[in-house]
């Protein structure tokens, strides 16, 4: 019964490290923000410790203002993933779609776009009631400046990658 | 016992599989006409909590016992000689349906509700030098647990965990239906501090047990230090230097009640079964690794102290249903060292839980529940210890390949 354990043991750590690497490595042009790799884990933790340092949040307002703020993301995150997928298709298929196909893509990436912005609109109506005025507003700002950092960082580092 | 493996292989291809293919399903799609001329279609992930995997193993040294009963006990202890025991299981927890709604009083709070599924296979191999041939005790189970996230400050939690016990000695006559459960209440006061009461009904002393479930926590989950007392389960300080090690030092409970086989006439009434009860203390340390947010694994090992084995005569408690059943014999073995090690895997994807403590504390619960009544859970793995704003400096461009678009940068 040992040796049955031990051999699943070491089937389920291959098919982990299989699944995290599906995960990890999404094909070429198609971004993946739902995946579970250490890299996307790591920006999202550093992505909150940057926003509860600039918005200086209290402890009552992190307990409401992370579940509503992360599942903005979430469902931000599959927007935007839908909106590369039709990028893909573009990018790959343009020469091959019918001009009605290539139409009703550039509306669904209108209507994405859309959608995006209306998420926001949502959250803010929902943090209103969590963040003052000032708090709020720097919210905004906080993401453009997290995203802004990151680039700096990376593009001022000549040791990665370009 | 042979059926028992074949189950427990079957379950296993299962588990492994099934989440595997279903939770990516969104991931890997086909470009098919259908799918891209559909805004609708985008597939946002609704669990919290993924699909986790564990297995461990835990075993103790030889060494003598000693019996505080009568003559024929102390007669007993001498026959049964020394004594260690080897458990290996299996666990599996897998979120069956989530959902997320908005508080009809306080519209900027979510609520959370996680029906899950669990399943667990145990094998306890008590080892006596003084019988020829030794009792393997297995235990198969699969059950429902609920948990409801409300407010920022409260979850309720529901496990049911049925399961069958045997002895693979004579498994027709050993195997016995049993059922643990619990409901605790979680009060987290604030993210540094949570409290927790509730009621359990549980064979981890080796008994059939009603008891409080009383515990605290200081320090929040994510950071570098917290404290733990949850009874009748587990008392914990925990470090977490950094988001891919961590270690405790501990002290848990252990042990089950199972059926055994009476063929080498442990007791000598001519009962064809009777029952096999130990429970014990590991005080120990404990090292979590976790190379990746898919798989963790730990060692741990320390001092198994406290030790009790019992048997009980089966017919002498058939009728009593609700009480602490009455030993036979009571035999104390000495301390001894154990080991324990195992392995997590989790599977798909999961909403975001960043800084959201409440997530956290109904992640601890689950964990810390384990599937089975074991006490032997997967660890929070699935619980990321936060960063600091000045460790952005070691960001580097394949962690953030995939996350920035090109309309980001203008």
């Amino acid at each position: 019964m040992n040796k049955i354990l031990l051999i699943i043991s070491f089937i389920f750590a291959f098919l982990a490290n299989g699944v995290s690497a599906q995960a990890g490595h999404p094909p070429k042009g198609k971004a993946d923000t739902t995946k579970n790799s250490l890299g996307a884990e790591r920006v999202q933790a550093l992505k909150v410790a940057f926003i509860t340092k600039q918005l200086n949040l209290t402890s009552d307002e992190a307990e409401k203002f992370w579940p509503i703020y992360n599942d903005y993301q979430d469902k931000r995150d599959a927007v935007r993933k839908q909106l590369q997928r039709d990028y893909r298709k573009v990018r790959e298929q343009a020469d091959q779609l019918s001009a009605d196909e290539l139409q009703k893509l550039a509306d669904e990436e209108v209507a994405l776009k859309v959608q995006d912005a209306a998420l926001v609109s949502e959250m803010n109506s929902k943090l209103k009631n969590i963040l003052p005025p000032k708090k709020l507003a720097q919210l905004y700002v906080a993401e453009e400046d997290f995203k802004k950092e990151l680039i700096r960082i990376l593009t001022e580092d000549n040791t990665n990658p370009k | 016992m042979r059926s028992a493996k074949h189950f427990l292989l079957l379950l296993s291809w299962l588990i492994i599989f099934l989440p595997a293919s279903v939770l990516h399903a969104g991931v890997n799609d086909s470009l098919n006409q259908k799918q891209f001329f559909s805004a609708a279609q985008q597939r946002e992930v609704r669990n919290y909590i993924r699909p986790c995997l564990y297995m461990n193993l835990y075993a103790t040294g030889s060494r003598p016992m000693k019996s505080m009963n009568s003559i024929p006990s102390q007669m007993l202890t001498s026959r049964l000689g020394n004594y260690k025991f080897i458990t290996s299981n299996i666990g599996f927890y897998c979120p069956l349906y989530t959902h997320t709604s908005i508080d009809k009083n306080d519209s900027s709070n979510l609520n959370t509700f996680h029906l899950l599924m669990t399943m667990n296979g145990l094998l306890d191999q008590p080892r006596f030098s003084g019988l020829d041939q030794q009792h393997k005790l297995y235990k198969i189970g699969m059950g429902l647990r609920a948990i409801y996230g409300f407010g920022s400050k409260f979850i309720l939690f529901v496990d049911a965990s049925p399961y069958v016990v045997g002895d693979k000695y004579d498994k027709q006559q050993t195997q016995q239906f049993k059922f643990a459960s619990a409901a605790v209440f979680n009060w987290m006061i604030n993210p540094s501090f949570s409290v927790r009461g509730g009621i359990t009904k549980t064979f981890l002393f080796g008994n059939r047990n009603y008891l409080p479930m009383l515990g605290f926590r200081i320090g929040k989950l994510d950071s570098k230090f917290y404290f733990n007392i949850q009874f009748p389960r587990v008392i914990s300080f925990n470090f977490q230097p950094t988001p891919k090690f961590s270690f405790s030092i501990y002290s848990k409970s252990y042990g089950g009640l199972y059926n055994i086989s009476n063929g080498d006439s442990l007791y000598p009434f001519g009962d064809k079964i009777i029952q096999f009860g130990q429970t014990g203390l590991s005080n120990g340390v404990r090292f979590d690794f976790r190379p990746s947010p898919n798989f963790s694994f730990f060692v741990a090992g320390g001092f198994a102290v406290r030790e009790h084995v019992w048997l009980y005569s089966h017919s002498f408690n058939q009728q009593n249903h609700a009480r602490p059943i009455a030993n036979f014999f009571d035999g104390q073995p000495a301390p001894s060292l154990f080991v324990n090690f195992g392995i997590a895997c989790r599977f798909g994807s999961a909403k975001k839980s960043s800084g959201n403590y409440l997530m956290y504390d109904i992640m601890d619960l689950n964990n810390t529940m384990d599937p089975g009544d074991n006490n032997s859970g997967p660890g929070n793995g699935d619980i990321r210890k936060a960063s600091k704003e000045e460790e952005m400096k070691k960001v580097q461009y394949k962690d953030v390949v995939d996350l920035i678009d090109d309309t980001d940068l203008y």
